[in-house]
């Protein structure tokens, strides 16, 4: 239950931070450090060197710039929760951050932490792959983007490579036409860990449903996208959006999780929630529709 | 290296050097030594560590002290200025929001940065914002009505106070019966006070315990010579440095080493110690010892156990892993159920729950150099640790000293000697320092004593008009590695069934079965909310077969005062039916039992619960419970000495208001001190839900005798008859005649001029010849007996399965309530462990025997946000047996709460959930079978 020795830089600027990334062997990378800090606790990983971000301002910003809201790595999750550019802008991003942990770990968790840790249960991916954001990485060859969409590759595996960082997320803000909603099943009411989770996109253009997207959390190695569910949903006129369609979209959405069974639920039971979740998800999109 | 940091705390610079890996709160409690701030779990999630940085809240745990780096921190200890306690300190000691105090500093850092950002927020925005700060007492109840009373005082506001109207048996009382504030509750919101890890010798070192990894093994060597070698350690022991003698808990079944002497049986037995500098020390050190197992086939399952050929955890005992065995029949099972005009029979399936109080065990123990040992630790139970080690160290015991600290809580599971108060004795003993031992959470599981999982068959026969006529009950309890409380256990799951309901048929068969899993125990209800859950549902279920209302054959069958069981238990006062009548018409049961829209549903169960068990733990006739009150030479105060042990449940008030009600002072003028075994006279601990009826009549023993001596001395004063003098309220007066009166400390005073110290003695033990004389009957006898009715209404997502418990009524007889607003805290307590135990419990194994879930991450217990609403109440009645008629509440109150749970989602949704835990899963699961 102790923490190992280990060596602690901290560097004040992404620059140095991608620097000692690359020339250090296999550092771990303090974020909030809810996740590493309890790993190398139980023992589950070390480092000889230990990586600070916390002396970095620029990674804790949110901004807007050119209709995109800009999330640094190191925001936590109540710096976008109480963020009012986030609460105007992606409202649906706030109701997910509102939904995670508890009070003492949103206020030292953040969302760079929670999308590198990987876990195929994390509750800000699915929301952020709906919304198609992308993740700026930096490193001592420079930066680039990947689309969240594309960042989990594997069970607590990402796309990063071993010497980069991830800077921030950068989110278009969804025009009027796009709404999202994310359903989450947990086993209590607070400090739950998802058993399942979905969430929705619709982008809707004259009553007709131009683009959708579907995110499943928790039931696959990773956040995963359920393209057929989206494809039923595309095209389809508002008033076509029945209860016979939703329980379609439903089956398609569990048919594309790949659950296990775990302490928390069986693999069927996944599979179940991924349908009533995706329809609930849908059907609170179609009932904010009717309030507009 | 250590690395300099300069930080805030509290107001006061610190420029201190740390490691990189300390954490805050080991910088604040080891280096700061403000230890306030308490350590629950080390992993972020119960909260206890929670202090506030730069204003906002964070778990201490999980923040590198480097990090801390210029930054500001505000712990408890911040808040009181002077003696003036916080406001949010103020509501939560007034509302009774404190128990065992452990997760109060982390709550109430929680409270104040709530309200500080927010001074407006609703209930359900409260329950939301303390849900990162677990409680394992309270139910949150008060907390959150802590919380609301904070709000009023910090915008100046002073709450109407509550009407309150006290029970008949109280009202010509002026102490007992009244709604009063916890004795320990301002120092527990203030971060004062003292608990066994708070405590830092001079010249401590620390030790660490080697656990098994594997599940079942014999031992073929263990090297220590790496570890002994590496600077700093002090000593390692094993098997071979240790007494060869057995040891547990109950005399019939001790059957635990103090090491591994020659095998393991589950992941987690005691292989070796280890002593050292530090705590990183001894783990670098466990890892140096080489222990060379020779893997043996392992069991988990008990009915795979009994099997012929099972693999054996014992050898020379317990033949075929069969531990303990109970066969009872009383009245004729055949002609009972011959009687009967509708029989059903049922399987029912526990769980295995662990206590998980906040307050992880620790011990620390110190030898003088007069060949005395003290230890300090964290039990419920002084006098029986103080027994076991005077048998395990071969020692007298007064040459061993046991000082119980606060209490973090326990629940049964500090109710008997544990491995690191042996332990921490022996490592002393061998390197001459004060050696402090503590568990991880992850230990606390390992170490384990939890609930025995009971597989229940369970069958009754009834009479068309609801009369029970014939009672069958087989239970198997898988027990894990060692017998613990488990043979008692075994009994009690049988035992107490006939206690509620009048029958006089009735069989048990129970087994108790080892299998290679952390040893089972005793846990708040011991044995029985299992058999409870059982009979509650399948009561119900009958109820619904013969077309009777569910309260209705309740109230058909309940017990009645004076009463003799089928099974030679003797009840006296019994209320039942009152409670029953009063949950009945709280609920508004008649217009919501099977009226309640699809999905939401309303449930009723029923509970009690022994007030002390008739015998003791091993054989003795000790008095079960003592007292002494020494009077100050002014008599400005009295001093109450009891062996009893406050864990939380506020025993140390509900005594002192005993003992003042029999002496004639108000609460303010005593104080107590308990659980020392040097100091206070014994007392059997707080287990068995013993210490009001036992340890109150002791002290109300010892109270009455100091009451009249200094009324003896006050009729020379007052120049009147002894017979003729009452006193109350700190004033000795004539009655009938009351301005003829003097205060009570002048004739305190005067009897101590005229004859020396004023004491009182006071000692209590159950009647002689309690229960029958068959095999195993005094399991199950007490003094009196406790009854409880619950009403849970819940709503059930048919979608997910997903219960939601809106509400519960509950209503208690519990005798007269020493104080109603502790009883209140129990009750609440009881409704939300048992719901969470009902809802979300269970200890998961790997196919190892490995527990996957030892921690509050993946073992989730409820927090503030799935809490109901709850409304508690207490009946009137008087225990002629108990002090000013009490009895107990703390065990009783949780019994009835699975079965109304199970109950209530059956009439929301027509589902009948016979395993606990009932999940939402196994809800949707029984509903796509129905279809």
């Amino acid at each position: 239950m102790d923490l190992p020795d280990f060596k602690y830089h901290r560097p004040d600027t992404v620059e140095n931070a991608c620097g000692l990334l690359d020339e250090l062997d296999y550092p771990g990378l303090l974020a909030g450090g809810t996740d590493l800090l309890v790993e190398m606790k139980l023992g589950k990983r070390s480092h000889k060197d230990i990586i600070s971000l916390s002396g970095i301002d620029e990674l804790k910003s949110i901004e807007l710039n050119d209709n995109k809201i800009l999330i640094g790595a190191c925001a936590t999750h109540n710096d976008i929760l109480n963020s009012p550019l986030v609460k105007v802008n992606i409202p649906a991003l706030c109701d997910t951050a509102r939904n995670i942990a508890t009070e003492q770990i949103r206020n030292t968790a953040t969302v760079g932490g929670n999308l590198c840790t990987a876990a195929s249960c994390c509750d800000m991916a699915p929301v952020l792959m709906a919304l198609d954001a992308v993740i700026e990485t930096g490193s001592v060859n420079g930066f680039r983007s990947i689309p969240v969409r594309e960042f989990f590759t594997d069970h607590r595996r990402t796309e990063l490579k071993r010497n980069e960082l991830l800077r921030g997320i950068i989110i278009d803000i969804p025009p009027d036409s796009t709404s999202v909603s994310f359903k989450k099943h947990g086993l209590r009411n607070a400090a739950s860990i998802a058993v399942a989770s979905v969430a929705c996109m619709i982008r809707t253009e004259k009553g007709i449903i131009k683009d959708a997207a579907v995110v499943l959390g928790a039931v696959a190695p990773t956040p995963k996208m359920s393209n057929k569910a989206a494809e039923l949903l595309i095209g389809k006129k508002n008033e076509e959006v029945n209860e016979v369609l939703l329980d379609s979209i439903g089956d398609a959405a569990a048919s594309e999780a790949a659950p296990i069974d775990d302490i928390r639920g069986t693999a069927v039971y996944r599979k179940e929630l991924v349908k009533v979740l995706t329809i609930r998800a849908l059907r609170e999109l179609a009932d904010k529709k009717g309030e507009k | 290296m250590k690395k300099v940091i300069k930080l805030f705390v509290n107001g006061t610079e610190y420029e201190t050097a740390v490691y990189p890996g300390t954490t805050l709160v080991d910088l604040l409690r080891e280096d700061l030594r403000l230890t306030g701030t308490k350590k629950g779990c080390g992993l972020g999630d119960c909260g206890a560590c929670t202090v506030l940085m730069n204003g906002k809240t964070v778990n201490s745990c999980l923040i590198l002290a480097l990090e801390a780096d210029g930054k500001t921190i505000e712990t408890i200890e911040n808040l009181a200025t002077g003696e003036e306690l916080h406001p949010v300190q103020r509501a939560y000691v007034e509302k009774g929001a404190i128990q065992c105090g452990f997760c109060t500093p982390g709550m109430i850092m929680r409270t104040k940065s709530l309200l500080d950002g927010n001074i407006d927020c609703s209930g359900s925005e409260i329950k939301e914002a303390l849900s990162g700060n677990l409680c394992r007492c309270t139910g949150y109840t008060k907390i959150i009505e802590a919380v609301e009373t904070a709000r009023e005082y910090l915008k100046g506001i002073e709450p109407e106070p509550l009407e309150f109207q006290p029970q008949k048996s109280a009202i010509d009382l002026s102490v007992v019966g009244r709604r009063l504030p916890k004795k320990d509750a301002p120092d527990k919101a203030a971060g004062r006070a003292m608990y066994t890890d708070d405590i830092k010798l001079p010249g401590m070192i620390y030790g660490r315990l080697l656990l098994s990894p594997v599940p079942h093994a014999k031992i073929r060597s263990i090297s220590t010579d790496k570890a002994e070698s590496l600077p700093g350690v002090k000593a390692v022991l094993t098997g071979k440095d240790v007494s060869d003698i057995r040891w547990g808990t109950s005399p019939a079944r001790y059957d635990e080493t103090v090491l591994a002497k020659d095998k393991v049986r589950f992941i987690g037995d005691v292989v070796a110690a280890v002593a050292a500098v530090d705590e990183k020390i001894c783990n670098k050190a466990l890892e140096l010892i080489e222990v060379d197992y020779d893997e043996l086939p392992s069991v988990f399952d008990p009915e795979e156990a009994i099997k012929e050929g099972a693999p054996r955890l014992f050898d020379e005992k317990y033949e075929n892993n069969i531990n303990t065995v109970v066969d009872h029949h009383f009245g004729d099972i055949d002609s009972g159920f011959a009687e009967a005009d509708h029989i059903r029979e049922e399987r029912f399936t526990g769980n295995r729950t662990y206590q998980n109080p906040l307050e992880p065990h620790v011990a620390i123990a110190e030898w003088d150099r007069n060949g005395k040992v003290t230890v300090y630790t964290s039990t419920q139970v002084v006098h029986y640790v103080h027994h076991q080690l005077s048998r395990i160290l071969d020692i007298p015991l007064g040459r061993i000293r046991v000082v119980m600290t606060n209490c973090g809580g326990g629940f049964g599971s500090k109710a008997a000697t544990n491995y690191l108060e042996i332990l921490s004795i022996l490592l002393s003993r061998k390197t001459g320092f004060p050696v402090k031992m503590r568990y991880t959470r992850e230990e606390m599981y390992l170490y384990g004593r939890g609930r025995h999982k009971q597989f229940i068959d369970l069958k009754i026969g009834v009479k068309n008009d609801g009369t029970i006529t014939a009672v069958k009950q087989k239970a198997v309890l898988e027990g894990g590695a060692y017998s613990s409380f488990g043979i008692v256990s075994t009994y009690y799951a049988g035992s107490m069934v006939p206690t509620l309901y009048k029958f006089d048929n009735y069989k048990y068969d129970g087994i108790r079965v080892n299998t290679n899993l952390p040893p089972c125990g005793a846990f708040r209800g011991h044995g029985c909310p299992h058999p409870r859950f059982a009979f509650e549902s399948l009561l119900s279920m009958i109820a619904d077969d013969i077309g009777i209302d569910h309260i209705d054959i309740r109230l058909k069958n309940a017990m009645e005062p004076e009463y003799r069981t089928c099974n030679d238990l003797d009840i006296h006062s019994c209320e039942f039916t009152a409670c029953l009548e009063k949950v009945k018409d709280i609920s508004g049961w008649k217009d919501k039992k099977g009226k309640m829209p699809q999905g939401k549903g309303i449930g009723i169960g029923c509970g009690g619960f022994v007030s002390g068990a008739g015998y003791p733990i091993y054989r003795s006739k000790f008095p079960h419970s003592n007292a002494m009150i020494k009077i100050e030479e002014d008599g400005s105060k009295a001093v109450l000495f009891t062996g009893e042990a406050d864990i939380g449940q506020g025993s140390d008030t509900v005594l002192a208001m005993a003992a003042a009600e029999a002496m004639g002072i108000t609460l303010d003028r005593i104080d107590v001190v308990s659980a020392d075994s040097d100091i206070t006279p014994l007392g059997f601990g707080a287990y068995s839900s013993r210490v009001t009826l036992m340890g109150g009549n002791a002290c109300k023993m010892a109270g009455d005798e100091i009451r009249r001596q200094v009324i003896e001395t006050a009729s020379g004063i007052l120049n009147a008859d002894p017979a003729n003098l009452a006193a109350k309220n700190n004033r000795i007066y004539v009655k009938n005649e009351p301005d003829r009166s003097i205060p009570w400390e002048e004739a305190a005073s005067a009897f101590f001029s005229f004859k020396g110290p004023l004491v009182g003695r006071g000692h209590y033990s159950p009647p002689e010849g309690l229960g029958g004389t068959y095999k195993g009957a005094a399991v199950g006898t007490s003094p009196a007996y406790s009854f409880s009715a619950a009403v849970c209404e819940v709503e059930v997502d048919t979608g997910t399965g997903k219960i939601k418990v809106l509400n519960f009524w509950d209503a208690h007889d519990c005798g007269t309530a020493i104080n109603p607003m502790t009883v209140e805290g129990q009750a609440e307590g009881a409704v939300v462990m048992g719901m969470s135990e009902t809802l979300f419990e269970d200890e998961v194994f790997d196919e190892n025997g490995r527990m996957i879930n030892a921690d509050l991450h993946n073992y989730i217990i409820a927090t503030s946000a799935d809490i109901p609403d709850i409304s508690s109440n207490i009946v009137d009645s008087y225990e002629p047996e108990g002090p000013y008629g009490a009895k107990e509440v703390g065990e009783g109150a949780t019994l009835p709460i699975l079965g109304a749970i199970a109950n209530a989602i059956e009439d929301a949704v027509g589902v009948r959930i016979q395993e606990l835990p009932i999940t939402a899963e196994k809800v949707l699961n029984a509903l796509k079978k129905k279809g």
